[in-house]
């Protein structure tokens, strides 16, 4: 645990920051890992002009709102981030990275992963993950979107079956699986 | 896996799992409203829709997706189609329509659609792309459309005649595309591209221009040109080239340039493009680079550091254009455009099937290039599929390129067996540097 406390080797690139999860997990983080979580960049920033930061990694960031199974899924998911964000420009890089959204499990993972990179402020990791989920909408029926996801309808049939005809067009073509 | 490891986890670890089976698992529904909202702007507008009736909470969740598209599609139900569109416009929120996209029949609804159109204006749509077909009546598209000041992309696909308003006025528009487009008169097409004053990247497809005599003025400053198919007068080439003198990147379809030909004396008066660095020569059929028109071009550029032959465009399954150079020059181009001595850096063929007349080409660019840093050279698979050999032949075809004598000592070959419609070159056979390495993606 000495390893929290003092870096043998400080440099700006390798600084560390300690953050503290929902379970009390601690996770040392380089520094610019952290900074991509907005929130955390913002507790740390206004440390840091409190001067109680002075030493870095001897602040620890309490998040109460993020589990430990879910800010490493986080923190894996933002080492791995590319360099530019840029949309795909052709089909298969769009496949791609289709299949790479698909690694990121049930739609109760990624609900979790959304809901923490929300509280985190983690813009690229919600942009990703919810574009994971709604890769699990597309081309999907009503009731299975709903069985997927645990939604209860609370239409009346006559209701439901009343928008089904407002929209019909939508309704054309859809996978019943 | 490099994940991030809990500090304590050793001394926690029963602890820990304890707590894992503890943690409440949140469900979709507990996602607040303006996380589910990014999350259907994911959707196609259909998808986006059709989660209205999931249940209460959802009906109007959909209603602020920024982007809407709608394909009419084949099918024959156009009245589901159009009540659909206007049901989705109707109920959409106040926020604004970032996209909006619309491909169908028009036949006698003219003004359903126009009101659509001005809708979309009123919601700042700032991408519009019209696929207007089957008129069964005359289309004027709405004066607002054409002073809508959040539009930055405009695409037009019509096989109709484009009426335009007195006034027009795109303070936005940089990407402007038309297609098919009958311009009606040079008073109101001049018009139209003296009201796009940022205006960046222009294409104009396959347009009727018979109506037109003089449609370029020096008015534009930063032009992207795309295909041009259908300028069929020399004179009518020669303005607009005139008018690209600022251009920095240019896309020219070889066969518009081929028209120049027929006024020779036009040549001498092409600008020099002092800001053009990239050039591409797109046709359907083989390029040949000894051509006057395209070596005048090539040497009005002074600061061009990158040369393509063959097609980039975007568009599915084009036909592929290769470089061939007839010259009996012997391998001189006389005089070497200035380009190839200063700044000339990378140059790219697509679609290269290495019959005598290509490798000359290939081999006069090598030769006269001389600050040259890379030459990409895709080959043809369908070409070589189809001729079988598929592994033995654009080997032997690189290895004889590799003895080309080089005018740049540090130039690299890169060569590379693919589809040759550039957006999706998928490579099977990577090389360079001399290095045959075959590699299956």
């Amino acid at each position: 645990m000495s390893n929290t406390s003092e870096n043998p080797n400080p440099s700006s690139s390798s600084a560390k920051i300690t953050l503290k999860t929902s379970d009390n997990e601690l996770f040392e983080v380089e520094e610019a890992v952290a900074m991509k979580f907005c929130t955390v960049k913002q507790y740390f920033e206004d440390e840091k002009d409190n001067d109680v930061a002075a030493r870095g990694s001897s602040t620890v960031i309490p998040l109460p709102n993020v589990h430990s199974a879910v800010l490493a899924r986080l923190i894996s998911y933002c080492k791995k981030l590319p360099q530019s964000n840029a949309v795909a420009d052709n089909h298969e890089e769009e496949e791609t990275k289709k299949k790479e959204r698909k690694q990121y499990g049930t739609p109760g993972d990624l609900v979790d992963l959304i809901s923490a990179a929300n509280y985190l402020d983690f813009k690229e990791g919600l942009e990703f993950f919810n574009q994971a989920l709604a890769d699990h909408i597309q081309n999907k029926s009503v009731e299975y979107v709903r069985k997927f996801f645990g939604i209860k309808g609370d239409f009346e049939p006559h209701e439901e079956e009343k928008y089904r005809e407002e929209y019909a067009w939508a309704f054309e073509g859809v996978d019943e699986d | 896996m490099d994940v991030s490891f809990p500090l304590n986890s050793g001394k926690n670890r029963k602890f820990r799992k304890k707590q894992n089976a503890k943690k409440s698992r949140k469900r979709i529904e507990d996602l607040p409203d303006p996380i589910i909202q990014h999350i259907l702007s994911y959707l196609s507008t259909e998808e986006a829709v059709r989660t209205s009736i999931l249940s209460k909470r959802w009906k109007y969740l959909w209603t602020s997706i920024p982007k809407l598209d709608f394909d009419e599609g084949e099918l024959d139900r156009r009245m589901m189609f159009m009540k659909f569109v206007e049901r989705v416009l109707a109920l959409h929120d106040p926020s604004d329509i970032k996209n909006f996209s619309l491909s169908c029949n028009v036949q006698y609804d003219t003004s359903r659609i126009n009101a659509w159109i001005c809708s979309v204006v009123e919601h700042k749509v700032q991408e519009l792309d019209l696929y207007l077909r089957n008129f069964q009546e005359p289309l004027a598209l709405p004066p607002c459309l054409f002073t809508c000041e959040s539009l930055e992309v405009l695409v037009l696909h019509m096989f109709h005649s484009l009426k335009l308003p007195s006034s027009i006025s795109f303070s936005s528009l940089k990407f402007l595309a038309l297609e098919k487009v009958i311009f009606s008169d040079d008073h109101s097409t001049q018009q139209l591209f003296t009201g796009c004053p940022i205006l960046e990247d222009l294409s104009i497809i396959d347009c009727i221009w018979k109506n037109v005599k003089a449609v370029f003025d020096a008015s534009i400053q930063f032009f992207k040109r795309d295909a041009e198919y259908d300028f069929l007068d020399a004179h009518r080439v020669f303005k607009l080239l005139s008018g690209l003198g600022n251009v920095e990147t240019l896309t020219l379809n070889v066969g518009a340039l081929e028209v120049l030909s027929y006024a020779k004396e036009l040549f001498a008066h092409l600008p020099v493009f002092y800001k053009l660095t990239r050039l591409n020569f797109e046709s359907a059929f083989p390029i040949e680079f000894d051509r006057e028109a395209l070596l005048t071009i090539t040497r009005n550029s002074p600061c061009l550091n990158y040369l393509s032959f063959g097609t980039v465009a975007l568009f599915e399954l084009q036909l592929v254009c290769l470089p061939t150079y007839c010259g009996n020059h012997d391998g001189i181009m006389n005089p070497v455009p200035s380009c190839f001595v200063t700044n000339l850096k990378t140059i790219e063929i697509f679609g290269f099937c290495g019959d005598e007349k290509e490798m000359h080409a290939v081999k006069i660019l090598l030769g006269n290039a001389s600050v040259l840093e890379r030459i990409v050279i895709i080959c043809d698979e369908f070409y070589f599929e189809f001729h079988g050999d598929l592994k033995k032949k654009p080997k032997e075809i690189f290895e004889q390129i590799l003895l080309f004598p080089r005018g740049s000592r540090s130039c690299t070959v890169h060569f590379l067996l693919g589809i040759c419609n550039a957006p999706r070159v998928t490579v099977t056979l990577v090389t360079c540097n001399g290095t045959f390495i075959p590699m299956n993606i």
